[in-house]
């Protein structure tokens, strides 16, 4: 049975769906989507838990002295994590309309 | 910029004289040498280390300040802050010779205390005389902390907030909070995965 993801790493993948993103960028535009923030210590942490279950794919871009040496962390979504993301949101459609008809 | 000033501070806090205090630094032999040097005593310099005379007595609470104006031989512009440099002080009053520190001059911030009563090294700062914020040096103290596995991801968009942030008109205590709160926030939230893991450890989907 596959396992869905979380509701803020199901944000991830849908943010990540339109492709490639390193995480500042992820970071931004959850905070313009979602109106919530978003610390880089919650965000990386969730991203590395997204790459272990197998939704994410992980690479380091080039090494730039602004960014004080250090390489950007790129996110791509893989085919596991658009599964997830549409079982996700088949289950959430299902839920609401259990809840809609309930009422 | 290619030559900044090695400020070391060395400070009796004790409650005795120190006495016959020696200083001494290390520069990287071809990573970085001096162009000139100060201090309350002359000094001498052998290869690449700078070696100044003995200060006969360091009064209780007084301070010592000995500076090294340095440059990178390479003219890369690569600040000798962002090298190792070792400071290394004793004092002839103590039973033991305590003293011998490396300290952390990637980040310039780092200098010596001597504590006469109770001998032990405390920090003080070695300061860079621009006074200027350094992001990347900054960065480069803190990195240990960060789990290695998304270690350059997260201080590569730390340096990028730091920077928009100085670009703003952020002054320095600001950019420290920034620091400070995404780090222990980050410390928080790796803490908080262990324990999820721990509890339930992912697994792949089937």
């Amino acid at each position: 049975m596959m396992r869905l993801p979380t509701n803020r790493e199901a944000a991830f993948l849908g943010l990540l769906i339109g492709g490639e993103k390193y995480g500042r960028k992820i970071r931004d535009d959850f905070e313009r989507e979602f109106r919530q923030m978003m610390p880089l210590g919650s965000l990386y942490t969730t991203l590395e838990r997204m790459v272990k279950k197998g939704f994410l794919r992980s690479r380091l871009g080039e090494s730039m002295h602004e960014r004080g040496g250090y390489r950007r962390k790129f996110y791509k979504i893989t085919a596991p994590g658009e599964d997830a993301l549409h079982a996700y949101d088949s289950w959430k459609a299902a839920s609401l309309g259990v809840c809609s008809n309930g009422s | 910029m290619d030559r900044e000033t090695l400020e070391i501070a060395v400070e009796n806090n004790g409650t005795v004289d120190a006495r016959n205090l020696s200083v001494a630094a290390d520069l990287l032999a071809g990573q970085c040498e001096s162009v000139s040097v100060s201090g309350p005593t002359p000094s001498a310099q052998s290869g690449s280390r700078v070696r100044f005379a003995l200060l006969p007595i360091l009064a209780p609470r007084a301070r010592a300040t000995y500076r090294i104006s340095t440059r990178s031989p390479d003219g890369s512009g690569k600040d000798c802050h962002a090298r190792r440099v070792l400071v290394e002080t004793t004092i002839a009053n103590h039973r033991q010779r305590i003293i011998r520190k490396p300290v952390i001059s990637g980040t310039g911030l780092n200098g010596i205390t001597i504590d006469v009563a109770s001998p032990r090294l405390v920090p003080v700062v070695i300061r860079n005389d621009t006074g200027e914020w350094r992001p990347d040096l900054v960065l480069r103290r803190v990195e240990w902390c960060i789990p290695r596995r998304y270690r350059e991801g997260f201080l590569s968009d730390l340096a990028e907030d730091l920077d928009a942030c100085q670009r703003a008109g952020a002054r320095k205590r600001k950019l420290w909070g920034i620091v400070a709160a995404q780090v222990g926030f980050m410390i928080f939230a790796a803490a908080l995965a262990w324990l999820r893991d721990w509890v339930s450890p992912p697994s792949k989907p089937t």
